[in-house]
C-alpha cells in the first residue's frame, strides 16, 4: 500500500544507479531503484545476495553516493549534504548492521549511549567513557528492549541475543527520524528474530507517528508477520512492491531463483 | 563469572604489592644502618639514595648541604671512607669558620660523570683529576681550583708490567718504545695519571697506542682495576698514579711476583679541588676561602687529620690556583681530550 | 642454477658476514692470559655475597630499578597512547597532520635510551627523571606506533557504525576500537615492562642509580662476589618481569579485557614515585631553563670529531661488522637454548626419561635468562677480559645478550608449531636431530627467521650500549667525545646512528619481503 500523499515522505529513491568499481571494471550494485517510504511505514527489503539490499541502505544512509539519480531522505536531498550537515543527517539516521558492531569489552551502557554520540561533543563522549551520562534515557530503553538491570554489564557478557537488542536499545536512545536495518537478525537465533524485529517495528509506535523503518530481511515469513510493505530486489532491481500480504511464494520462489 | 573474573585482578595485584612491601621493609633497615661504620655498604646506600634526601632537604631550606664529589680513581669502599672522614672533617673546620652546613659525599660511576656532576651543579666541590678538573674549569665560568696536595705539584704516572712479561725496567722516556708488542691498559679514559700523561710520554717515544700495541689499548676504569688486571696477566703493562701504585705496594696488597713496576714519568701537576663560583652566594661570603683553609688545615700530627692525609697519600694540603694547569691543558688539547 | 631473489638473499648474507668477521679480525682476538681472572669471575657466582649490609643494598637498588622500570612504562604508555591517536589513520583520517605526526614518531624509536639518557644527564643531573624520561619516551614511540596499527588494523565494523550515525572521528575511536584492542593494548604494556626492567638495569650504568649503578660500582674495584649478588637479583627481577609478562599475555591470564590493568598501573605508579623520590619540577626548574637551551647550543651544529670522516667512516663500518658477528652469535646461541628449553612433544616411546628433560630444561631457562638480565654493557665488561679490546668481545657481549632474548622468543615459535611433523619424523624412525631438520625447522623457519631480522633491528640501536664501554664502533666514538664534551661531535654520531637505525629498519622490511 503505497504512502497516503497527505503525510511527507521519509524518502524518496528516483532511478538511482550505483557502480562499484572491482578490479579494472564495474559491478552495478543498483541500476535504476524507485522506492518511497512514508513516515511512520515500516518496508522489508527481500533479495538474495548481491541482490543489491545493503547498497541500497547505505546510499539512504548517506555513506554511498549514487552514480546517478536522486535521493531525498528526511526531506534533504543527499548529494547536497557535506560536512557538519551531513553529520547532523546522520544523527538523524538510525543503522543497524548485520554485524551488530558492539565492542565486547565495553559495558553495555556505553553501547547504548553509542547511539548519541553523534549529538554529543567530543569532550562529553570522551567524560562519558568514565562517568556514564544519560543514565536515565539508557535506563528506559533497555526496560523496552527487556534488558532491565543489565547497564552495567559487559556487553560482551550477554547472550547474542541480548546484544542484539542493545544494538535495538541504541537506535531507540538515538531517537531517529528514520531507522535502517541490515540484516539486523542474521546473527540471531530463529527463536529471538521475531522479537528483535517486533521491537524494531516498535520504534514507529510512538507519537507522532512519523519514524520510518527500512529493513533489509533474509526471512520472507518474518517480514510478512512484522512489516506493512516488502520490496523484493533482484539484481540491483526493483522486482517487486507490495503491501506485506499481497506477496505470495510465486513471488519469492522467483525472487530467490538463480540467474 | 563476576567472581573468578575479580580473583583473576587480585592476583595480578600480588607481585607489585610483594615488591612494594619489600621496597617499605628495606627503606626501614635502611634508616636503621645508618650508624654502621663508613665505608660499609650501608654507607653507599645513604650516597644513593642521595638525590631524594636533597630535594626534600631543599624544601626544608634547613642548614645548606655542601655537596662534595671525586672522581672514582680508586676502589669505591676506599673512597667512601676517605670522603666520609673529610665530610666530618669538613663540617667541623667549616662550623669553627661559622658556616653550619652538612657535608655529603655523593659517589658517581665514572670520571665524566663527576664533571658532568660538576657541571649541572648537583656537586659543589669536586676532587678532580688534572684533566678532569681543566674541563669542569673550562665549563663553569669561574670555577676555582682551590687546594691540592703536596705532591701534585710534582706528580708521576708509573708503568707496571706482569712479571713473566720479560718487559724490563725503562731509563727514560725514550726508552717507551721498548713496549711495542705488549698488550697495555690505560686506567679511565679521562684520568690524567692514568691515560692522558702516559698516552703523552708514550707519543714521545713514538708509540701510538692504537697501532703499536697487541689488541687495542684497554681501559680498565681505575688505578685499582689496572693493578688488578696486570697482575692477573689479562694486559702485559699497564700505567697508573704513582701515589695509588706506592700506597698499595706499601700496604702489601699488591703481589710483587706477579706484578713489578718498570718506569716511573717525569713530574706533572695533577689531582685538585675545584669548587663552584657562587659558594659564597649560596653558603655564605667568605665560604669559599674557610673551604680551602679547612683542606690546608688538615695537620698530619692530629690523629684524625692525619687518617685523612694518609688516605690522600699526602703530608698536606696546600693552595693552588686555575693558572698551574695551562700544561695539563696543553697536553689535553693535543691528545683531543679538550676541545 | 638459477638465482631466485630468496637464494641471491641467503648470498648475499653468508658475504657479509664473511666480511664482517674478515673486518673484526681472526688474529690477536682472544687473550689467553686473562683466562685466570675470567675464570675467578664465574667461580664467585658460587660464593655471591650474602652480608647483610650487601643485601639490603641489593634489595633498594633492585627497588629503585623495578621504580624506574615501572615510571617509564607508565610514560610510554601515556605517549604511547597520545602518539597512536595521532598517527592513527582512523583517529586522525589521512591528511598532512598525521603524516607529520608519523615522521616525527621515528627519531625517538630510532635513538638507544642509553643515549637518551647521556644527554639529558648533561641538563638534569643524576636524577630519577633522566631515567623515567630515557625508558619512557623511546619506548612511547614504539608503543605509539604499535598501537596505531592495532587501531588500524582492528575489525571496523563497530567504528563504521558509530561513523555512519554522524560521530566524530576520536570519539568512534574511543567507543567502537578502543575496546576492541584494550587487551592488546594492556599485553603490549606489559611486554614493554619487561624490556623496561633490563633497560633501566642497563641506564644505572650512566649514574642514575639502581642496580645497573651498584654494577658499575662493584665492577670498578673488581668485587666479583657483589656483582654476582648484584646479577643474581637481576635476574630474579628480570625473570620475574618475563613470567608476569607471559601470563598476561598467555592464555592462562586475566581475560576481562585489562579493566584491571588502572589499578594495578596507579598502585605501581604511586609505590614508585615514592620509592626514587620524583620530582616532576625538576623538568622546569632554573637549572633546567639554563642548561637545556647550553645544551642544545652545544649540540648544534652537528660537527666532526678531531678524526674526521675518515674517523666517523671507518668507526661506522665498525659498528656494521660488529652487529652482523652479534647477530650471528646471538642467532646460534638462541637456537642452540631454544632446542635445549623446548619441552618435549614426542611422547614416551621416545625413550626421554621425563625428568632428564625437566632437569635440561630447568638448566636451559636459567642459562637463557642469565644471557639477558645481565646487561649487555656487563657482558662487555667480562669479555675484554679474555678478548682484545676492539670489534670482538662487543660482539660477542651483544650476541650472548641477544642470545638470551631470541632463545626465549625462538622457543615461543617453535612451541606454537603443530607437532604432527615432528611426530611423524619421530615414528618413521628419525633420531633426534634428523625429526628437527625434517619435522621442526621447516614449519618454524619463517617465523624465526623474521624474529631475527627484527632483533637484528633492535641490535643495530644496541651498539651504543656496549660501545659506551669501550668495545669499538660508534659507540665507542660516542664515548671519546663524551669523555672530550665535544657535544658538537656526539651530535654528529647520534645522527650517524639514528640514520643507521633507520636504514636498518629498512633493510629489515625488504629482507621480510622477500621471504615472505
Amino acid at each position: 500500500m503505497p504512502a497516503s500523499f497527505a503525510e511527507p515522505l521519509a524518502l524518496s529513491l528516483r532511478d538511482v544507479v550505483v557502480d562499484h568499481p572491482v578490479g579494472g571494471g564495474v559491478v552495478r550494485a543498483l541500476d535504476g531503484v524507485d522506492l518511497d517510504v512514508g513516515a511512520g511505514e515500516r518496508v522489508a527489503l527481500l533479495g538474495s545476495s548481491g541482490a543489491g539490499k545493503s547498497t541500497l541502505l547505505d546510499v539512504v544512509a548517506g555513506l554511498v553516493r549514487p552514480t546517478s539519480g536522486d535521493v531525498e531522505v528526511l526531506g534533504r536531498r543527499i548529494a547536497e549534504l557535506g560536512g557538519g550537515a551531513l553529520r547532523r543527517h546522520r544523527s538523524e539516521v538510525g543503522v543497524i548492521r548485520q554485524a551488530h558492531g558492539l565492542p565486547g569489552a565495553l559495558r553495555v551502557v556505553h553501547n547504548v549511549n553509542g547511539g548519541r554520540l553523534g549529538a554529543w561533543s567530543t569532550v562529553r563522549a570522551l567524560a562519558s567513557l568514565i562517568v556514564p551520562m544519560g543514565r536515565s534515557d539508557v535506563d528506559e530503553a533497555l526496560g523496552r528492549v527487556g534488558l532491565d538491570g543489565l547497564a552495567d554489564r559487559r556487553t560482551g557478557d550477554l547472550s547474542g541475543g541480548q546484544q542484539q537488542r542493545v544494538a535495538v536499545a541504541r537506535v531507540l536512545v538515538q531517537n531517529p527520524e528514520l531507522v535502517l536495518a541490515d540484516e539486523p537478525v542474521s546473527a540471531v537465533d530463529p527463536r529471538l528474530s521475531a522479537d528483535v524485529v517486533e521491537l524494531l517495528c516498535s520504534t514507529t509506535e510512538r507519537e507522532p507517528r512519523r519514524d520510518a523503518v527500512l529493513l533489509s530481511l533474509h526471512d520472507p515469513t518474518l517480514a510478512r508477520d512484522h512489516v506493512d510493505r516488502i520490496v523484493g530486489l533482484r539484481e540491483g532491481r526493483v522486482a517487486f512492491d507490495l503491501a506485506a500480504q499481497a506477496v505470495d511464494s510465486g513471488m519469492l520462489t522467483s525472487l530467490y531463483a538463480p540467474a | 563469572m563476576s567472581r573468578t573474573r575479580r580473583s583473576a585482578s587480585w592476583r595480578a595485584l600480588i607481585p607489585l604489592s610483594l615488591l612494594a612491601l619489600t621496597a617499605a621493609s628495606c627503606a626501614g633497615s635502611d634508616d636503621s644502618g645508618s650508624d654502621e661504620p663508613p665505608g660499609s655498604a650501608a654507607a653507599e646506600t645513604d650516597g644513593t639514595s642521595e638525590p631524594v634526601e636533597e630535594s626534600e632537604s631543599a624544601d626544608e631550606s634547613d642548614s645548606p648541604v655542601l655537596h662534595i664529589g671525586a672522581i672514582p680513581d680508586q676502589e669505591p669502599e676506599r673512597l667512601q671512607r676517605t670522603y666520609g672522614l673529610l665530610a666530618d672533617h669538613l663540617e667541623e673546620e667549616l662550623a669553627d669558620d661559622g658556616f653550619t652546613t652538612d657535608v655529603e659525599y655523593v659517589p658517581v660511576t665514572d670520571y665524566s660523570g663527576a664533571v658532568t656532576g660538576f657541571v649541572v651543579g648537583d656537586l659543589d666541590a669536586v676532587w678532580f683529576g688534572g684533566l678532569t678538573g681543566v674541563q669542569a674549569q673550562l665549563e663553569v665560568e669561574g670555577a676555582q681550583a682551590v687546594a691540592q696536595r703536596d705532591i701534585d705539584e710534582a706528580f708521576t704516572s708509573v708503568f707496571i708490567a706482569g712479571a713473566d712479561t720479560g718487559v724490563e725496567t725503562i731509563d727514560d722516556v725514550a726508552g717507551l718504545a721498548a713496549l711495542e708488542g705488549q698488550s697495555f691498559t690505560f686506567g679511565s679514559e679521562s684520568s690524567t695519571s692514568g691515560r692522558l700523561m702516559p698516552q703523552s710520554f708514550l707519543a714521545e717515544a713514538g708509540i701510538d697506542p692504537d697501532e703499536d700495541f697487541e689488541g687495542q689499548p684497554g681501559f680498565s676504569g681505575s688505578h685499582d682495576a689496572t693493578i688488578e688486571l696486570v697482575a692477573a696477566g689479562t694486559y702485559d703493562v699497564g700505567a697508573l698514579n704513582s701515589q695509588v701504585w706506592d700506597d698499595r705496594v706499601a700496604d702489601g696488597t699488591v703481589d710483587e711476583t706477579a706484578v713489578v713496576e718498570v718506569f716511573r714519568t717525569p713530574p706533572y701537576y695533577d689531582y685538585h679541588w675545584v669548587v663552584q663560583p657562587d659558594l659564597d652566594d649560596e653558603f655564605g661570603d667568605g665560604f669559599t676561602e674557610a673551604f680551602t683553609e679547612a683542606m690546608t688545615a688538615l695537620d698530619p700530627d692530629d690523629p684524625d687529620d692525619a687518617e685523612v692525609l694518609e688516605l690522600f697519600g699526602a703530608g698536606a694540603f696546600i693552595e693552588t690556583e686555575n693558572g698551574n694547569y695551562a700544561a695539563i691543558e696543553a697536553v689535553g688539547r693535543d691528545a683531543g681530550l679538550i676541545r | 642454477m638459477t638465482l631466485t631473489p630468496r637464494r641471491r638473499l641467503v648470498l648475499i648474507g653468508a658475504l657479509v658476514v664473511v666480511w664482517a668477521i674478515g673486518r673484526a679480525g681472526l688474529s690477536g682476538v682472544v687473550n689467553t692470559s686473562g683466562a685466570s681472572a675470567f675464570q675467578r669471575f664465574w667461580r664467585s657466582a658460587l660464593s655471591p655475597d650474602l652480608s647483610a649490609d650487601f643485601l639490603s643494598l641489593t634489595i633498594e637498588a633492585t627497588a629503585t630499578t623495578a621504580a624506574f622500570a615501572v615510571l617509564g612504562s607508565a610514560l610510554a604508555l601515556l605517549i604511547g597512547v597520545a602518539g597512536a591517536l595521532a598517527i592513527s589513520e582512523r583517529a586522525m583520517g589521512t591528511g598532512w597532520l598525521r603524516r607529520a605526526a608519523e615522521v616525527v614518531a621515528t627519531v625517538p624509536r630510532a635513538v638507544h635510551e642509553i643515549l637518551v639518557a647521556l644527554l639529558l644527564i648533561q641538563v638534569l643531573g643524576f636524577d630519577p627523571m633522566v631515567a623515567v624520561i630515557a625508558i619512557g619516551v623511546p619506548f612511547g614511540a614504539v608503543t605509539a606506533k604499535v598501537y596505531a596499527d592495532a587501531l588500524d588494523d582492528a575489525d571496523r565494523s563497530a567504528y563504521d557504525g558509530l561513523r555512519a550515525s554522524g560521530v566524530g572521528r576520536l570519539t568512534a575511536v574511543a567507543y567502537g576500537l578502543v575496546p576492541l584492542v584494550r587487551g592488546e593494548f594492556v599485553s603490549y604494556a606489559f611486554y614493554r615492562f619487561e624490556c623496561a626492567i633490563r633497560s633501566a638495569a642497563v641506564l644505572g650504568i650512566v649514574g642514575v642509580g639502581g642496580l645497573g649503578f651498584q654494577l658499575d660500582i662493584s665492577f670498578e674495584s673488581l668485587r666479583y662476589d657483589e656483582i654476582w649478588t648484584l646479577i643474581f637479583a637481576l635476574m630474579l627481577l628480570s625473570g620475574t618481569a618475563d613470567a608476569v609478562s607471559s601470563w598476561v599475555r598467555g592464555p592462562s591470564g586475566p581475560s576481562d579485557g585489562g579493566r584491571w590493568f588502572p589499578v594495578v598501573a596507579a598502585v605501581g605508579v604511586a609505590w614508585s614515585w615514592w620509592q626514587v623520590g620524583l620530582d616532576v619540577s625538576v623538568l622546569w626548574s632554573a637549572r633546567t631553563l639554563e642548561r637545556g637551551p647550553e645544551l642544545l647550543r652545544d649540540l648544534f651544529p652537528p660537527e666532526l670529531g678531531p678524526g674526521g670522516w675518515t674517523e666517523l667512516w671507518s668507526a661506522t663500518v665498525d659498528t656494521m661488522s660488529l652487529v652482523v658477528v652479534a647477530v650471528v652469535v646471538a642467532a646460534l646461541f638462541g637456537f642452540v637454548g631454544a632446542a635445549v628449553v623446548r619441552r618435549p612433544v614426542i611422547d614416551k616411546r621416545s625413550g626421554l626419561s621425563a625428568v632428564g628433560d625437566g632437569f635440561r630444561i630447568v638448566v636451559g631457562r636459567l642459562v637463557l635468562l642469565t644471557a639477558r638480565a645481565v646487561p649487555a654493557p656487563v657482558w662487555a665488561f667480562l669479555f675484554v677480559l679474555v678478548l682484545y679490546p676492539g670489534i670482538w668481545p662487543g660482539a660477542v657481549a651483544l650476541g650472548v645478550y641477544n642470545a638470551g632474548v631470541l632463545g626465549r622468543l625462538y622457543a615461543e615459535a617453535i612451541e606454537s608449531q603443530p607437532p604432527e611433523p615432528e611426530r611423524a619424523a619421530a615414528l618413521a624412525g628419525a633420531g633426534r636431530w634428523t625429526r628437527w631438520a625434517y619435522g621442526v625447522i621447516p614449519g618454524a623457519a619463517p617465523r624465526l627467521v623474521s624474529l631475527t631480522v627484527y632483533r637484528s633491528e633492535v641490535m643495530v640501536r644496541e651498539t651504543i650500549v656496549i660501545g659506551v664501554v669501550g668495545a669499538g664502533g660508534l659507540g665507542q666514538l660516542l664515548r671519546d667525545h663524551l669523555v672530550a664534551r665535544d657535544f658538537g661531535a656526539v651530535m654528529g654520531v647520534v645522527i650517524v646512528l639514528i640514520v643507521l637505525a633507520i636504514a636498518a629498519d629498512a633493510l629489515g622490511r625488504v629482507i621480510r619481503r622477500v621471504l615472505r
